[in-house]
């Protein structure tokens, strides 16, 4: 039975990136139960340890900060200009409600005097506003700051087999390790951390792979898909299973370690396929170059219409991912080199 | 520090090249530092022992100029250079070399320009540095291929408050450090000066591996957009508005109770501070917070009008003011709260 | 050694950025023949030590990785869908023979749409990457049997060609032909008695994010290091600025460089009257040199460079006679490292 509730609480969290404080109490939530010992590092990585014995280290790494906002200036009608945290894209983010961190609501909306009113397409991220609803700059100062973080508001929804909010990207990876902690069985360490900033360029998983040092990482992220109306040619689609990586745009997985993660999965019957994205970086690059080298793979959950506020992913390439980690930790040889 | 800032001001020191600047600082750092070192990068540390948190006050060295590649027949100097806006070269002094042989950069004179040619934008590619060379084989006499070429800006007050001067990015941060180091803080300190900033937070990057720092402030030159034109939210930073604390910019999401310790230490000092209203650019905290297990880093900077130009402007007020609130933070202690 | 026969052993064993595996192997059994101390470590870096252990430890590189493509998807009709790995220009795929390293090693002719079929206007524009597909000839089921998503497509692997003044053609002399430039580095120190520990390195991904640079100096944690890439020589439409003579040793200077890391190289070409020329770059030299450097606390570090035309096609040309006196340089530079090594290295002030 997927457990809904945990997969709606973790998605909805609020946590853009460098303000990851919410969602980590969130998922501590979970993974206190389910493991020996959970803390955070410097950076704010939550890292849920299980104790092994066989005195090897697997890491699993799922970032889960999400895209947002961040106030640039008031101005003195009450208004807020606004800049991106990571991959915003302006036309999905303009006409959309938004939330702050203290609860703080508001609407954005986009300059029109160059692009009309019907049309942002052309709006640049600098052509975007915040409108809280504030008549002056003093009472949206009372209400929000410079530096504070916004996030999309949305709905989640249950469609089929299928589930869509924002921030999808990359909870529901999150939300996936969760599950797989929940009946672990592993002779080895185990490390499941929930890296900070990776939206904003990948600036948290090194700090933890330092100090981890692992001897296999694996990597929960969300990936690309070809199966909708004329996109760009990709062989990933949903509900064809765990997509095991074998490059992004930031990383090649050796061999030895995907073809392992295929031998798993076909002892272990789960549906797999396999995930070649060319766009799109991941905390795996970070955690290979650590140090002397740390060997890596990646499980990914394709997703469509990434970055937008209805990012869309199938609950069965999330079971199966799930399943897919269980089975993972349960080998007593890991891949080596 | 003022008179300090404008010795290190006239100094050259193009990313790469940081030698003078290096040798400036390390012969008045060593009469306060316990000991003072150089790594093979060339990052300069002056360490004060001390208990308690290990704390990093950084600035670089290195400012924006350019490298000669090498001659053309006529004598004219071909460089090369990055982060240097290409419109603000033509028509400036620049000396070249260890020996710093003065030059110009020069451009076909209005009278010979066609309509067209008024319109275009020269590109480095087409700037030449004119050493009075008769040809390539007399340039080639007093300039090595490899040789490094910086502005020949001279440091000045301006009007009531403001100076002028070269270099401005980051060498008020290396003054404020240098001032820093008089003070004796409760913890293990130690002022880092940095090379190769500007080629992509290099220095540091090696800089922070030696030191392993817990806690980093970084000092910083930052642009001040504050011209008739640009709305407010456009600013980035306003020259006069004190300095300018940073919540996030293009390389570091500064950690909130970083930030808000700085903004609280400045309220509490008394000192007038600014926000840095852009989230572009980086600086070596960017390098630095990520590095090895993770460091508290915080950012202030000087409000600095035409950075990376041969003449950049700032407030006399503000960098001072930058000082104290750097020195009231290290002093309060709130480095543990963090 | 005969360097045009590991050369071709070498550039015709396929080893796409992140899929060296074989061409690792390759490398590790030519190194064995100068040591007994050869090993690759989890990235597979590939390193062969010598000389003194108790000197000074100075690493050499050069990358063995070679840039390429990825299988992306099988069309229904057997067409095989690729993505570039590392910097493969589109531009020269079209119409080039290419290897599918699957199940087996699949030739493949690189097609996209006749020009007859395009819009007006379409071919004065470069194709991109995805809309290019291989075409292997083979009826759809079989292809799905031999060849899979995430298999490395490279250049063909034809044997390099030798062209007139001791001058060859192939593919992946960048920058194979530099990790046998390294390799008549041991072969000349063979017989000296040197005082200082050498790790040649062969580094995995220098074309795809500098990563084998920046693990292989981590894990040697090496006291100096001189990196070994190639660098443009002159050709049609290339400026001044960006090449180095053809018959020259291109010695780096800039940034990236250590100024007597600089100092070293050239004297050490100015002993053996090998001409060699200054390769003047500012910061970013797109080789492992620029990450060694920063690399721990800092690692002096020196850059020589093999003049080569067309870069990153599958007609590269170099000169035996300059790879020859790369390594010369190189094996000068590593005779003068010895005890006093910090002196020697020591910035001016």
């Amino acid at each position: 039975m997927t457990d809904m509730n945990m997969i709606k609480d973790i998605v909805k969290a609020y946590g853009p990136s460098g303000r990851e404080q919410k969602v980590t109490e969130v998922i501590r939530s979970f993974v206190e139960p389910l493991v020996d010992e959970v803390y955070t590092d410097t950076l704010g990585n939550l890292i849920a340890h299980k104790r092994g014995t066989s005195g090897k280290k697997l890491m699993f790494i799922s970032h889960m900060d999400q895209i947002g906002l961040i106030v640039t200036d008031i101005d003195e009608k009450g208004f807020l200009r606004v800049a991106n945290i990571g991959g915003v894209s302006p036309a999905m983010y303009a006409a959309r409600a938004v939330r702050f961190e203290n609860g703080v609501r508001g609407v954005t909306h986009f300059e029109t005097e160059t692009s009309g009113f019907m049309n942002p397409g052309k709006a640049a991220i600098g052509n975007l506003f915040v409108d809280i609803g504030a008549e002056s700059r003093e009472e949206a100062a009372a209400k929000v700051s410079l530096g504070d973080m916004a996030v999309v508001e949305a709905e989640f929804l249950e469609l089929g087999n299928r589930v869509s909010c924002a921030a999808m990207d990359n909870r529901i990876c999150c939300a996936a390790v969760v599950e797989a902690l929940k009946e672990m069985k592993s002779e080895h360490d185990v490390y499941a951390v929930f890296s900070v900033q990776e939206e904003v360029g990948i600036r948290g998983a090194g700090a933890a792979a330092y100090v981890i040092q692992p001897d296999l990482c694996i990597n929960l992220d969300v990936t690309l898909y070809g199966d909708t109306p004329k996109c760009v040619p990709m062989a990933m689609k949903l509900g064809e299973g765990a997509a095991i990586k074998i490059m992004d745009a930031s990383v090649i997985i050796p061999p030895v370690v995907y073809t392992w993660l295929e031998d798993v999965a076909v002892k272990n019957d789960i549906k797999y396929q396999r995930d070649v994205m060319r766009m799109g970086g991941t905390d795996t690059s970070a955690v290979q170059k650590t140090r002397g080298g740390i060997l890596v793979g990646g499980i990914s959950i394709p997703l469509r219409y990434m970055h937008s506020p209805v990012e869309t992913g199938d609950l069965r390439d999330f079971a199966a991912t799930a399943a897919l980690l269980r089975a993972a930790a349960a080998e007593a040889e890991l891949p080596h080199r | 520090m003022l008179r300090r800032l404008e010795e290190l001001c006239n100094l050259n020191g193009v990313s790469g090249d940081e030698g003078r600047v290096r040798r400036y600082i390390k012969n008045i750092a060593k009469d306060y530092a316990d000991e003072v070192w150089t790594d093979t990068m060339g990052n300069l540390y002056a360490h004060k022992r001390g208990e308690g948190k290990k704390v990093v006050v950084t600035a670089h060295m290195d400012e924006v100029g350019m490298i000669i590649w090498g001659a053309m027949d006529n004598g004219l100097l071909i460089y090369q250079t990055q982060g240097i806006d290409p419109r603000v070269v033509v028509s400036k002094r620049v000396v070249v070399g260890e020996k710093e042989i003065p030059g110009v950069i020069g451009a076909k004179a209005i009278h010979l320009q066609s309509m067209a040619d008024r319109q275009k934008v020269l590109p480095h590619s087409e700037l030449f540095i004119d050493i009075g060379a008769k040809d390539k084989a007399d340039a080639m006499k007093y300039v090595e291929r490899g040789d490094y070429a910086a502005f020949a800006t001279k440091w000045e007050r301006y009007g009531r408050d403001m100076m002028k001067a070269k270099a401005l990015d980051d060498r008020m941060g290396c003054a404020i450090a240098l001032e820093l180091l008089k003070n004796t803080y409760d913890c293990d300190f130690t002022a880092v000066f940095t090379v190769q900033e500007e080629l992509g937070l290099r220095g540091a990057e090696a800089a922070v591996y030696n030191v392993k720092p817990d806690v980093a402030l970084v000092l910083e030159g930052t642009t001040a957009n504050d011209m008739p034109g640009a709305d407010g939210h456009q600013h980035v930073t306003k020259v006069g508005a004190g300095p300018a604390i940073s919540f996030m910019d293009g390389a570091t999401i500064v950690k909130r109770e970083m930030f808000e310790a700085l903004k609280k230490t400045a309220e509490e000092a008394g000192i007038p501070y600014q926000l840095k209203q852009a989230v572009a650019g980086g600086n070596d905290a960017g390098v630095i917070h990520k590095a090895l297990s993770g460091c508290v880093t915080g950012v202030i900077s000087v409000a600095t009008r035409y950075i990376h130009s041969p003449c950049s402007m700032a407030s006399v007020t503000d960098f001072e003011n930058t000082y104290k609130l750097a020195d009231a933070f290290l002093a309060s202690g709130k480095f543990n709260e963090v | 050694m005969d360097m045009f026969q590991i050369i071709t052993e070498l550039t015709t064993t396929p080893g796409v950025s992140g899929n060296e595996d074989r061409v690792c192997e390759v490398i590790k059994k030519w190194f064995r023949t100068y040591t007994d101390d050869v090993w690759s470590d989890v990235m597979n870096n590939a390193y062969a030590r010598f000389g003194n252990p108790d000197g000074p430890t100075i690493l050499l590189m050069a990358h063995m990785d070679e840039i390429g493509m990825m299988v992306a998807g099988i069309e229904d009709n057997g067409m095989v869908r690729i993505y570039n790995v590392a910097g493969v220009d589109p531009r020269v795929l079209p119409g080039s023979e290419v290897q599918i390293n699957g199940k087996e090693t699949v030739p493949a002719v690189v097609g996209a749409l006749p020009p007859h079929l395009q819009k007006a206007g379409d071919n004065t524009k470069n194709y991109k990457i995805e809309d290019l597909l291989c075409d292997t000839g083979l009826p759809a089921e079989e292809v799905k049997e031999l060849i899979r998503i995430g298999d490395t497509v490279s250049f063909r692997t034809f044997p390099p060609m030798k062209l007139k003044n001791n001058t060859i053609a192939g593919k992946t002399f960048d920058d194979r032909a530099c990790v046998v430039a390294l390799m008549e580095v041991m072969e000349i120190l063979k017989n000296y008695k040197l005082e200082c520990n050498v790790v040649v390195c062969a580094s995995i991904q220098e074309e795809n994010g500098l990563k084998g640079g920046i693990t292989g100096a981590h894990h040697i944690d090496p006291d100096m290091a001189i990196a070994i890439d190639v660098c443009h020589a002159p050709q049609p439409g290339a400026k001044p600025v960006d090449y180095t003579a053809f018959d020259k040793v291109a010695i780096a200077r800039g940034g990236n460089i250590h100024p007597k890391m600089y100092k070293l190289l050239k004297e050490s070409a100015e002993e053996q009257n090998i001409s060699w020329d200054t390769d003047v770059m500012f910061a970013r030299t797109g080789t492992d040199a620029w990450t060694i450097q920063i690399q721990r606390g800092g690692i002096p570090t020196g850059l020589i460079s093999l003049p080569l035309r067309y870069m990153h096609t599958s007609v590269e040309v170099i000169s035996l006679d300059t790879l020859k006196n790369c390594a010369k340089v190189i094996a000068g530079a590593v005779q003068k490292i010895g005890a006093d090594w910090e002196e020697t290295l020591c910035l001016d002030d």
